[in-house]
């Protein structure tokens, strides 16, 4: 545990001269994330372990949702209803392994604090490490279906191009934006306890209201500017570019992303630092 | 002096929920996240532990032991007040708290451990020590959820004291297991005090708190009621009990708070505020006060009358006062407010005394609710003024003869 004197105090207090000589630290939450990142990784391989129970079969099952998902979207978008875009399954799940790992982060991340009520309430430690922990868990299941899409890019003769360079920042960008979000959705969770129940029915609208499934050329013109102004549309069609276009992806794009990433990130953050303080008692 | 520990009038609050919605639907519908009352766990209190001792702290069930121990290692935050804590803590609050029941009892000292802030090279250098401290390596590498519960508490307590803090916080799990690891237990407390570190040990046992404490506290009802030697401080908690149990009438009977009434209109909070607005329930004779009363109701009510009462701790009835009678009407309440009392000068005499509140209707006298007994304050003396119940503010004058003027 750090070693510098706790603050607590409220604003109706003076401010006095603190009892032992260590500095305050200024930012907190950076600090704590620091000294505890082994128990961050500690808690993710204890939520790997379980949920890759039996390995390779665990493996499995967590990549059979995606395939399953594709056939099932490729019958309709490519048999039945005829988009046409070719090959399809590599356009659609060039969109849909990323929403499906943002999806699943933050409905693990979600339920994060309530679901450690029992160590929230007794033992001090950075609680900002509990949607962490679902982020990064649910990242290194992004490594894992992006090594799929690359193998299923190649096998469908689309291939992979120079414009991949781009995975990376927009792998960073999706877990900035998706741990401002996470933090968001768990400090809510703990003060009411319907806010997975929302969740989840916002994540249905929100993948229907993405071009996933279908591009963005697909809709109206009128209804562009709905589809236009969500920042997941932005997110998803710059991986649709690097990996299915093999184009860079829109600048435009790429850079609103950025800024709104950063802005859901501070403001999550913050905020959870904040709500967590009545946590203990309140979950 | 060098404080380990120090709280500067540090008061908590907890909001228990008569009725919570907790959910987003019902705030969006109902505006607001439940019904609750709040209560003080902790009362403004101020002590500090040097370091380097152990302090030892005793008290009824609910009496706020345990919340002063977590507002220490900081998993709880105080409502007001002050807390200083110039070092490691380690608290030992309850044994095991996140174990994982599929873990072996190996990775689950890892896992502890890095939730106790503790680095990985760290724990591998002590992991032999501590399975030999919980004397469990037979059984290290299986589940933890085949372990009895008493092997969980001896590893738990095991990884716990070798976190090497430098501020101890024990609360009831002084001595866990059989009788010779309750020795072990006893034994490393006593290494910890003969190391120079600082504990605060909470505990129900007091041969326990005599044995190790330098000092103790007795924590009652949010405050502190005794601070001195572990044998002053331990016996004037056995005839406290003793006294209760003499005198059940005295104390069990009337510090019972009742409540009765229609609830049309509901009392959601009776507070004593002092002159600086903060909440008090210790005054001097003279002292002026508020008294705020909180309601709410689901409908509007008309022509509601809002009364106060006062009775001593003997059940002596010592005033009443409400709105009618002070030549106010209140023609109709909706929602949510507050009515405020202001009394200038208390002119009660020392004593120990309870506050109820009430909301009648003005023409029938109806109860909507009568909430006796809430809230429980102590009067001093500062000087000696005179005997009984309330001051009266005498006069004094002998014919014949000419007074002289003797301060006492
Ligand atoms: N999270 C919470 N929400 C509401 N009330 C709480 C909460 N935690 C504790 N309380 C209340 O605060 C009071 C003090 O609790 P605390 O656990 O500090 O008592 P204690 O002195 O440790 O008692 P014991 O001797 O039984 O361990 C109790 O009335 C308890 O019900
Ligand atoms: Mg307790």
């Amino acid at each position: 545990m750090p070693t510098e004197p706790a603050e607590i105090s409220t604003s109706r207090q003076p401010v006095r001269p603190r009892v032992g000589s260590a500095p305050l630290p200024l930012t907190r939450g950076i600090d704590h994330t620091v000294a505890y990142w082994e128990l961050l990784s500690n808690l993710v391989s204890r939520d790997l372990k379980t949920r890759y129970r039996g390995s390779v079969l665990g493996v499995f099952w967590s990549l059979l949702n995606p395939l399953l998902l594709m056939l099932v979207y490729t019958v309709v978008f490519s048999v039945i209803v005829r988009v046409n875009i070719q090959p399809y399954p590599i356009f659609l799940l060039s969109g849909l392994v990323p929403w499906n790992i943002f999806a699943q982060t933050l409905t693990i991340a979600t339920t994060s604090v309530t679901d450690n009520a029992g160590i929230v309430r007794k033992v001090y430690f950075p609680l900002v490490i509990l949607p962490l922990s679902a982020v990064a868990s649910t990242g290194v299941h992004m490594l894992i279906s992006l090594g799929l899409l690359a193998v299923l890019a190649i096998a469908f003769h689309v291939g992979i191009g120079l414009s991949l360079v781009f995975l990376p920042l927009l792998v960073v960008l999706q877990i900035l934006f998706s741990t401002g979000i996470g933090c968001l959705l768990a400090a809510g969770q703990v003060y009411f306890r319907d806010v997975q129940y929302f969740l989840s029915v916002l994540i249905t609208v929100w993948f229907f209201g993405t071009p996933i499934v279908y591009s963005l050329d697909l809709v109206p013109q009128r209804l562009r500017p709905f589809f236009e102004a969500n920042p997941m549309s932005w997110l998803i069609s710059s991986y649709q570019d690097i990996w299915f276009y093999r184009r860079m992806p829109s600048l435009l794009h790429l850079m609103a992303f950025t800024v709104v990433a950063a802005l859901v990130v501070l403001v999550g953050l913050s905020a959870y630092d904040r709500l967590s303080r009545g946590f203990a008692e309140e979950v | 002096m060098v404080a380990a520990v120090a709280f500067d009038g540090v008061s908590k609050r907890f909001r228990v929920y008569r009725q919570r919605h907790h959910s987003l639907k019902e705030a969006f519908i109902r505006r607001r996240r439940g019904v609750y009352d709040e209560f003080w766990v902790l009362r403004g209190i101020s002590f500090q532990v040097e370091s380097g001792t152990t302090l030892g702290v005793i008290g009824p069930n609910g009496s706020g032991k345990s919340t002063m121990l977590k507002l220490i290692a900081r998993i709880l935050h105080p409502n007001a007040g002050r807390i200083t804590v110039g070092g490691r803590v380690s608290a030992l609050l309850e044994l095991g708290t996140g174990f994982h029941p599929d873990y072996t009892g190996r990775e689950n000292i890892y896992l502890n451990g890095a939730l106790l802030g503790l680095r990985r090279d760290v724990i591998r250098a002590r992991l032999d020590e501590i399975i030999d401290f919980a004397a469990i390596r037979p059984f290290i590498d299986n589940a933890v959820k085949t372990y009895s519960s008493g092997m969980t508490m001896r590893l738990g307590f095991a990884i716990a004291v070798n976190v090497d803090p430098e501020i101890l916080l024990i609360d009831e799990v002084l001595a866990v297991g059989d009788a010779e690891f309750a020795q072990k237990c006893y034994a490393r407390i006593s290494q910890f005090r003969a190391e120079g570190k600082t504990i605060i040990l909470v505990s129900h046992d007091l041969d326990a708190i005599r044995k190790f404490s330098d000092r103790a506290i007795l924590i009652d009802q949010g405050d502190i009621r005794a601070d001195g030697s572990p044998d002053e401080v331990t016996n004037r908690y056995l005839n406290d009990v003793r006294r209760r149990q003499e005198h059940p009438e005295e104390l069990a009977d009337l510090k019972t708070t009742a409540r009765w009434g229609t609830h049309e209109a509901e009392i959601t909070r009776i507070e004593m505020l002092g002159t600086d607005g903060r909440p008090r329930y210790a005054f001097d004779t003279g002292d002026p006060l508020e008294v705020v009363v909180s309601y709410r109701c689901r409908r509007p009510v008309n022509d509601p009358v809002f009364g106060i009462s006062i009775s001593r701790a003997d059940g002596v009835y010592c005033y009443a006062a409400n709105t009618r009678a002070n030549g106010i009407r209140i023609p109709r309440v909706a929602d949510a407010g507050t009515v405020t009392c202001s009394l200038p000068q208390l002119n009660l005499l020392e004593g120990s005394y309870f506050l109820s509140a009430a909301i009648t209707d003005y023409e029938r006298g109806t109860t909507f609710d009568h909430w006796d007994r809430r809230v429980e304050f102590t009067v001093r003396q500062k000087q000696y003024y005179a005997g009984g119940v309330v001051y009266m503010d005498d006069h004094w004058q002998v014919d014949g003869t000419t007074p002289v003027h003797s301060p006492r």
